[in-house]
Protein backbone atom coordinates (compact mmCIF):
# COMPACT_ATOMS: atom_id res chain seq x y z
CA UNK A 1 0.00 0.00 0.00
CA UNK A 2 1.10 3.42 -1.21
CA UNK A 3 0.66 5.87 0.93
CA UNK A 4 -0.63 5.19 4.48
CA UNK A 5 -0.62 2.61 6.71
CA UNK A 6 -4.20 3.08 7.44
CA UNK A 7 -5.32 1.63 4.36
CA UNK A 8 -3.18 -1.22 5.18
CA UNK A 9 -5.67 -3.07 7.81
CA UNK A 10 -8.60 -2.34 4.94
CA UNK A 11 -7.18 -3.46 1.99
CA UNK A 12 -8.85 -6.76 1.56
CA UNK A 13 -12.23 -5.13 2.74
CA UNK A 14 -11.29 -2.88 -0.44
CA UNK A 15 -10.61 -5.55 -2.36
CA UNK A 16 -13.79 -7.09 -1.40
CA UNK A 17 -16.31 -4.61 -1.75
CA UNK A 18 -14.30 -3.64 -5.52
CA UNK A 19 -15.63 -6.70 -6.94
CA UNK A 20 -18.69 -6.94 -4.86
CA UNK A 21 -19.30 -3.50 -7.02
CA UNK A 22 -17.49 -4.79 -10.54
CA UNK A 23 -18.43 -8.30 -10.47
CA UNK A 24 -15.15 -10.62 -12.06
CA UNK A 25 -12.07 -8.47 -11.81
CA UNK A 26 -8.43 -9.31 -12.94
CA UNK A 27 -5.49 -7.80 -10.78
CA UNK A 28 -4.39 -5.14 -12.76
CA UNK A 29 -7.77 -3.92 -13.39
CA UNK A 30 -8.35 -3.81 -9.35
CA UNK A 31 -5.15 -1.57 -9.36
CA UNK A 32 -6.44 1.00 -11.37
CA UNK A 33 -10.03 1.09 -10.56
CA UNK A 34 -9.20 1.53 -6.59
CA UNK A 35 -6.68 4.71 -8.11
CA UNK A 36 -9.69 6.27 -10.23
CA UNK A 37 -11.70 5.66 -7.52
CA UNK A 38 -9.80 7.83 -5.48
CA UNK A 39 -8.28 10.16 -7.80
CA UNK A 40 -5.53 8.53 -7.61
CA UNK A 41 -5.08 8.64 -3.93
CA UNK A 42 -5.08 4.91 -3.00
CA UNK A 43 -2.49 3.26 -5.20
CA UNK A 44 -2.35 -0.49 -4.04
CA UNK A 45 0.98 -2.06 -4.47
CA UNK A 46 1.48 -5.06 -6.38
CA UNK A 47 3.20 -6.37 -3.92
CA UNK A 48 0.13 -6.69 -1.31
CA UNK A 49 -2.72 -7.04 -3.86
CA UNK A 50 -1.34 -10.45 -4.64
CA UNK A 51 -0.86 -11.74 -1.42
CA UNK A 52 -4.41 -10.49 -0.37
CA UNK A 53 -6.14 -12.18 -3.34
CA UNK A 54 -4.46 -15.64 -2.94
CA UNK A 55 -5.24 -15.32 0.48
CA UNK A 56 -8.77 -14.09 0.27
CA UNK A 57 -9.13 -17.01 -2.30
CA UNK A 58 -7.70 -19.68 -0.09
CA UNK A 59 -10.25 -18.51 2.86
CA UNK A 60 -13.02 -18.99 0.06
CA UNK A 61 -14.18 -15.59 -0.12
CA UNK A 62 -13.59 -16.02 -3.98
CA UNK A 63 -13.58 -17.77 -7.13
CA UNK A 64 -11.23 -17.44 -10.00
CA UNK A 65 -11.79 -17.91 -13.98
CA UNK A 66 -9.55 -17.85 -16.70
CA UNK A 67 -9.88 -16.82 -19.75
CA UNK A 68 -7.61 -16.53 -22.93
CA UNK A 69 -7.61 -12.70 -24.04
CA UNK A 70 -5.02 -11.21 -26.87
CA UNK A 71 -1.80 -13.68 -26.52
CA UNK A 72 -2.15 -14.04 -22.82
CA UNK A 73 -4.17 -15.79 -19.71
CA UNK A 74 -5.63 -13.95 -18.10
CA UNK A 75 -7.14 -14.69 -14.30
CA UNK A 76 -10.06 -13.33 -12.94
CA UNK A 77 -11.61 -13.03 -9.18
CA UNK A 78 -15.14 -13.08 -8.61
CA UNK A 79 -17.06 -13.62 -4.98
CA UNK A 80 -18.24 -16.60 -3.72
CA UNK A 81 -21.76 -16.76 -1.88
CA UNK A 82 -19.43 -16.55 1.49
CA UNK A 83 -17.56 -13.98 0.01
CA UNK A 84 -20.86 -11.74 -0.27
CA UNK A 85 -21.94 -12.01 2.63
CA UNK A 86 -18.31 -11.64 4.16
CA UNK A 87 -18.55 -8.20 2.28
CA UNK A 88 -21.34 -7.12 4.00
CA UNK A 89 -19.93 -7.83 7.34
CA UNK A 90 -16.56 -6.48 6.48
CA UNK A 91 -18.06 -3.42 5.26
CA UNK A 92 -20.21 -2.81 8.68
CA UNK A 93 -17.52 -3.29 10.15
CA UNK A 94 -15.35 -0.67 8.69
CA UNK A 95 -18.32 1.62 8.80
CA UNK A 96 -18.70 0.97 12.83
CA UNK A 97 -15.15 2.06 12.80
CA UNK A 98 -15.02 4.64 10.73
CA UNK A 99 -18.16 6.02 12.82
CA UNK A 100 -16.18 5.33 15.98
CA UNK A 101 -13.32 7.47 14.80
CA UNK A 102 -15.04 9.76 13.75
CA UNK A 103 -16.24 10.55 17.19
CA UNK A 104 -12.78 9.58 18.94
CA UNK A 105 -11.04 12.65 16.90
CA UNK A 106 -14.15 14.45 16.58
CA UNK A 107 -13.22 16.29 13.10
CA UNK A 108 -14.63 19.00 11.28
CA UNK A 109 -15.30 16.91 8.20
CA UNK A 110 -18.04 14.55 7.94
CA UNK A 111 -18.59 10.98 6.10
CA UNK A 112 -22.09 11.15 4.26
CA UNK B 1 1.42 0.81 -33.89
CA UNK B 2 0.11 -1.36 -31.91
CA UNK B 3 0.84 -1.80 -28.19
CA UNK B 4 0.01 -4.95 -27.39
CA UNK B 5 3.14 -7.11 -26.61
CA UNK B 6 3.95 -9.88 -28.96
CA UNK B 7 4.02 -13.75 -28.48
CA UNK B 8 7.50 -13.43 -27.97
CA UNK B 9 7.59 -11.05 -25.45
CA UNK B 10 5.27 -13.13 -23.70
CA UNK B 11 7.42 -15.86 -23.49
CA UNK B 12 10.18 -13.17 -22.45
CA UNK B 13 7.77 -12.20 -19.29
CA UNK B 14 7.84 -16.02 -18.57
CA UNK B 15 11.05 -16.45 -18.68
CA UNK B 16 11.43 -12.84 -16.58
CA UNK B 17 9.41 -14.42 -13.53
CA UNK B 18 11.41 -17.68 -14.01
CA UNK B 19 14.52 -15.83 -13.34
CA UNK B 20 13.02 -13.91 -10.27
CA UNK B 21 12.24 -17.09 -8.09
CA UNK B 22 8.74 -18.12 -9.73
CA UNK B 23 8.97 -21.57 -9.94
CA UNK B 24 5.12 -22.15 -10.70
CA UNK B 25 3.11 -21.48 -13.90
CA UNK B 26 0.17 -20.78 -11.99
CA UNK B 27 1.88 -17.62 -9.81
CA UNK B 28 3.86 -17.09 -13.42
CA UNK B 29 0.85 -16.79 -15.54
CA UNK B 30 -0.58 -14.17 -13.19
CA UNK B 31 2.49 -12.12 -13.14
CA UNK B 32 2.95 -11.85 -16.43
CA UNK B 33 -0.66 -10.97 -17.36
CA UNK B 34 -0.28 -8.24 -14.59
CA UNK B 35 3.26 -7.12 -15.85
CA UNK B 36 2.20 -7.21 -19.59
CA UNK B 37 -0.98 -5.01 -18.62
CA UNK B 38 1.28 -2.45 -16.67
CA UNK B 39 3.68 -2.36 -19.66
CA UNK B 40 1.15 -1.86 -22.49
CA UNK B 41 -0.06 0.92 -20.59
CA UNK B 42 2.94 2.45 -20.33
CA UNK B 43 3.69 2.65 -23.77
CA UNK B 44 0.38 3.91 -24.98
CA UNK B 45 1.30 6.53 -22.75
CA UNK B 46 5.20 7.09 -23.70
CA UNK B 47 5.54 5.88 -27.42
CA UNK B 48 9.12 6.17 -27.15
CA UNK B 49 9.66 3.90 -24.15
CA UNK B 50 11.27 0.62 -24.91
CA UNK B 51 9.92 -2.58 -23.89
CA UNK B 52 12.83 -3.73 -21.33
CA UNK B 53 12.32 -0.15 -20.06
CA UNK B 54 8.81 -0.73 -19.11
CA UNK B 55 9.33 -3.97 -17.76
CA UNK B 56 12.03 -2.89 -15.44
CA UNK B 57 9.64 0.51 -14.39
CA UNK B 58 6.71 -2.22 -13.54
CA UNK B 59 8.56 -4.58 -11.95
CA UNK B 60 9.97 -1.63 -9.89
CA UNK B 61 6.57 -1.76 -8.59
CA UNK B 62 6.73 -4.70 -6.66
CA UNK B 63 9.04 -3.37 -4.21
CA UNK B 64 12.47 -4.44 -2.76
CA UNK B 65 11.82 -7.91 -2.59
CA UNK B 66 10.26 -8.38 -5.87
CA UNK B 67 7.72 -10.94 -6.01
CA UNK B 68 9.02 -12.55 -2.92
CA UNK B 69 6.16 -11.43 -0.89
CA UNK B 70 3.83 -12.68 -3.49
CA UNK B 71 5.58 -16.32 -3.94
CA UNK B 72 5.43 -16.66 -0.03
CA UNK B 73 1.53 -15.71 0.34
CA UNK B 74 0.97 -17.60 -2.46
CA UNK B 75 2.76 -20.97 -0.86
CA UNK B 76 0.77 -20.20 1.90
CA UNK B 77 -2.50 -19.87 0.82
CA UNK B 78 -2.12 -23.27 -1.41
CA UNK B 79 -1.10 -25.07 1.88
CA UNK B 80 -3.66 -23.68 3.22
CA UNK B 81 -5.43 -25.35 0.53
CA UNK B 82 -3.73 -28.91 0.54
CA UNK B 83 -4.78 -29.57 4.40
CA UNK B 84 -7.76 -28.57 3.85
CA UNK B 85 -8.07 -31.24 1.21
CA UNK B 86 -6.54 -33.97 3.31
CA UNK B 87 -8.91 -33.35 5.86
CA UNK B 88 -11.67 -33.74 3.43
CA UNK B 89 -10.42 -36.85 2.94
CA UNK B 90 -9.96 -37.72 6.07
CA UNK B 91 -13.43 -37.27 7.63
CA UNK B 92 -14.26 -39.73 4.96
CA UNK B 93 -13.47 -42.31 6.97
CA UNK B 94 -15.29 -41.90 9.56
CA UNK B 95 -18.51 -41.74 7.65
CA UNK B 96 -20.87 -44.59 6.43
CA UNK B 97 -19.39 -47.33 5.53
CA UNK B 98 -15.45 -46.51 5.52
CA UNK B 99 -16.24 -45.95 9.22
CA UNK B 100 -16.04 -49.52 9.79
CA UNK B 101 -12.75 -50.28 8.08
CA UNK B 102 -11.56 -47.68 10.15
CA UNK B 103 -13.01 -49.43 13.50
CA UNK B 104 -11.42 -52.17 12.40
CA UNK B 105 -7.97 -50.96 12.07
CA UNK B 106 -8.09 -49.35 15.57
CA UNK B 107 -9.72 -52.47 16.81
CA UNK B 108 -7.18 -54.74 15.63
CA UNK B 109 -4.45 -52.49 16.61
CA UNK B 110 -5.92 -51.94 20.14
CA UNK B 111 -6.44 -56.02 20.00
CA UNK B 112 -2.62 -56.73 19.39
CA UNK B 113 -2.11 -54.38 22.21
CA UNK B 114 -3.78 -55.92 24.60
CA UNK B 115 -2.97 -59.46 23.60
CA UNK B 116 0.61 -58.39 24.34
CA UNK B 117 -0.33 -56.97 27.44
CA UNK B 118 1.55 -59.12 29.18
CA UNK B 119 4.32 -60.12 27.70
CA UNK B 120 8.26 -58.63 28.14
CA UNK B 121 8.62 -57.32 25.02
CA UNK B 122 5.73 -55.51 24.33
CA UNK B 123 8.02 -52.37 24.57
CA UNK B 124 10.17 -53.54 22.04
CA UNK B 125 7.62 -54.57 19.76
CA UNK B 126 5.86 -51.18 20.08
CA UNK B 127 9.22 -49.16 19.42
CA UNK B 128 10.49 -51.47 16.95
CA UNK B 129 7.45 -51.29 14.50
CA UNK B 130 7.21 -47.75 15.41
CA UNK B 131 11.05 -47.64 13.53
CA UNK B 132 9.83 -50.44 10.99
CA UNK B 133 7.07 -47.66 10.00
CA UNK B 134 8.86 -44.76 9.83
CA UNK B 135 12.05 -46.64 7.88
CA UNK B 136 9.48 -47.43 5.55
CA UNK B 137 8.04 -44.62 4.84
CA UNK B 138 11.13 -43.01 3.95
CA UNK B 139 12.46 -45.98 1.15
CA UNK B 140 9.03 -45.51 -0.03
CA UNK B 141 9.46 -41.72 -0.64
CA UNK B 142 13.19 -42.23 -1.73
CA UNK B 143 12.25 -45.02 -4.30
CA UNK B 144 9.09 -43.12 -5.54
CA UNK B 145 10.73 -39.61 -6.43
CA UNK B 146 11.78 -39.40 -9.62
CA UNK B 147 7.99 -40.93 -10.66
CA UNK B 148 6.23 -38.39 -8.05
CA UNK B 149 8.80 -35.54 -9.65
CA UNK B 150 7.52 -36.30 -13.87
CA UNK B 151 3.92 -36.13 -12.79
CA UNK B 152 4.43 -33.14 -10.88
CA UNK B 153 5.18 -31.27 -14.34
CA UNK B 154 2.09 -31.33 -17.27
CA UNK B 155 3.62 -30.20 -20.53
CA UNK B 156 6.38 -29.38 -18.72
CA UNK B 157 4.96 -26.97 -16.41
CA UNK B 158 4.43 -27.20 -12.96
CA UNK B 159 1.36 -26.35 -10.95
CA UNK B 160 1.80 -25.25 -7.44
CA UNK B 161 -0.69 -27.81 -5.75
CA UNK B 162 0.18 -30.56 -8.23
CA UNK B 163 4.00 -30.28 -6.96
CA UNK B 164 2.40 -30.50 -2.78
CA UNK B 165 0.28 -33.25 -3.84
CA UNK B 166 3.08 -35.01 -5.59
CA UNK B 167 5.55 -34.09 -2.77
CA UNK B 168 3.15 -35.37 0.18
CA UNK B 169 2.83 -32.03 1.25
CA UNK B 170 6.01 -31.92 2.64
CA UNK B 171 5.07 -35.11 3.81
CA UNK B 172 8.51 -36.45 4.68
CA UNK B 173 7.47 -34.51 7.94
CA UNK B 174 4.90 -37.49 8.32
CA UNK B 175 7.38 -40.17 8.58
CA UNK B 176 9.21 -38.77 10.98
CA UNK B 177 6.18 -38.66 13.15
CA UNK B 178 6.54 -42.30 14.13
CA UNK B 179 10.08 -42.34 14.63
CA UNK B 180 9.70 -39.26 17.04
CA UNK B 181 6.61 -41.03 19.03
CA UNK B 182 9.22 -44.09 19.05
CA UNK B 183 11.65 -41.31 20.87
CA UNK B 184 9.39 -39.81 23.03
CA UNK B 185 7.97 -43.17 24.51
CA UNK B 186 11.55 -45.10 25.09
CA UNK B 187 12.36 -42.23 26.88
CA UNK B 188 9.34 -41.76 29.09
CA UNK B 189 9.25 -43.20 32.81
CA UNK B 190 6.67 -45.17 34.40
CA UNK B 191 5.26 -48.81 33.01
CA UNK B 192 3.19 -46.92 30.14
CA UNK B 193 2.75 -50.67 28.12
CA UNK B 194 0.68 -51.76 30.50
CA UNK B 195 -1.81 -49.50 31.06
CA UNK B 196 -5.15 -50.12 28.76
CA UNK B 197 -5.38 -46.61 28.19
CA UNK B 198 -1.80 -46.30 26.38
CA UNK B 199 -2.89 -49.18 24.37
CA UNK B 200 -6.45 -47.29 23.64
CA UNK B 201 -4.85 -43.65 22.64
CA UNK B 202 -1.74 -45.65 20.97
CA UNK B 203 -4.19 -47.70 18.45
CA UNK B 204 -6.16 -44.66 17.91
CA UNK B 205 -3.50 -42.35 17.22
CA UNK B 206 -1.62 -44.94 14.92
CA UNK B 207 -5.19 -45.49 12.98
CA UNK B 208 -5.02 -41.79 12.17
CA UNK B 209 -1.52 -41.89 11.24
CA UNK B 210 -2.16 -44.32 8.96
CA UNK B 211 -5.29 -42.66 7.94
CA UNK B 212 -3.24 -39.83 7.02
CA UNK B 213 -0.50 -41.39 5.12
CA UNK B 214 -2.59 -43.14 3.00
CA UNK B 215 -4.76 -40.33 2.00
CA UNK B 216 -1.23 -38.03 1.47
CA UNK B 217 0.61 -41.07 -0.81
CA UNK B 218 -2.41 -42.72 -2.34
CA UNK B 219 -5.99 -40.96 -2.31
CA UNK B 220 -5.06 -37.64 -3.37
CA UNK B 221 -1.91 -38.76 -6.08
CA UNK B 222 -4.75 -40.84 -7.82
CA UNK B 223 -7.47 -37.49 -7.40
CA UNK B 224 -4.91 -35.23 -8.84
CA UNK B 225 -5.69 -34.27 -12.23
CA UNK B 226 -9.47 -33.93 -11.10
CA UNK B 227 -8.12 -31.65 -7.97
CA UNK B 228 -6.04 -29.68 -10.68
CA UNK B 229 -8.93 -29.45 -12.97
CA UNK B 230 -11.20 -27.84 -9.84
CA UNK B 231 -8.22 -25.62 -8.68
CA UNK B 232 -6.93 -24.34 -11.82
CA UNK B 233 -9.27 -23.23 -14.68
CA UNK B 234 -6.08 -23.27 -17.12
CA UNK B 235 -5.10 -26.64 -16.04
CA UNK B 236 -7.06 -28.53 -18.79
CA UNK B 237 -6.47 -25.45 -21.39
CA UNK B 238 -4.05 -26.46 -24.26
Amino acid sequence: MANSKLYKGSLSTIILKLLDEGGKMYGYEITQKAKQLTKGDLKITEGALYPALHKLEAEGLLDVEVAKVDNRMRKYYKLTEQGEKETANRLAELEEFIRNMQQLVNPKWSIS
Amino acid sequence: MSKKLSNEQILQLYRFTRQHYVEHYDLQTELVDHLANGIEQQRQATPDLTFREALKREFKKFGVFGFHDVIAEKQRAMSKKYWKLLWRFFKEWFRWPKILATLCIALGLFSILRFLGQSNHKKELILGSLMLLFVTALVYFLMTKKTREAKMLRNGKKFMLAEMIYNFGGGVILAYFPLNIAIGLNSSSGNWSSSPYFDLFFSLALTGLLLCGYIICKVLPERAEQLLADTYPEYKLP
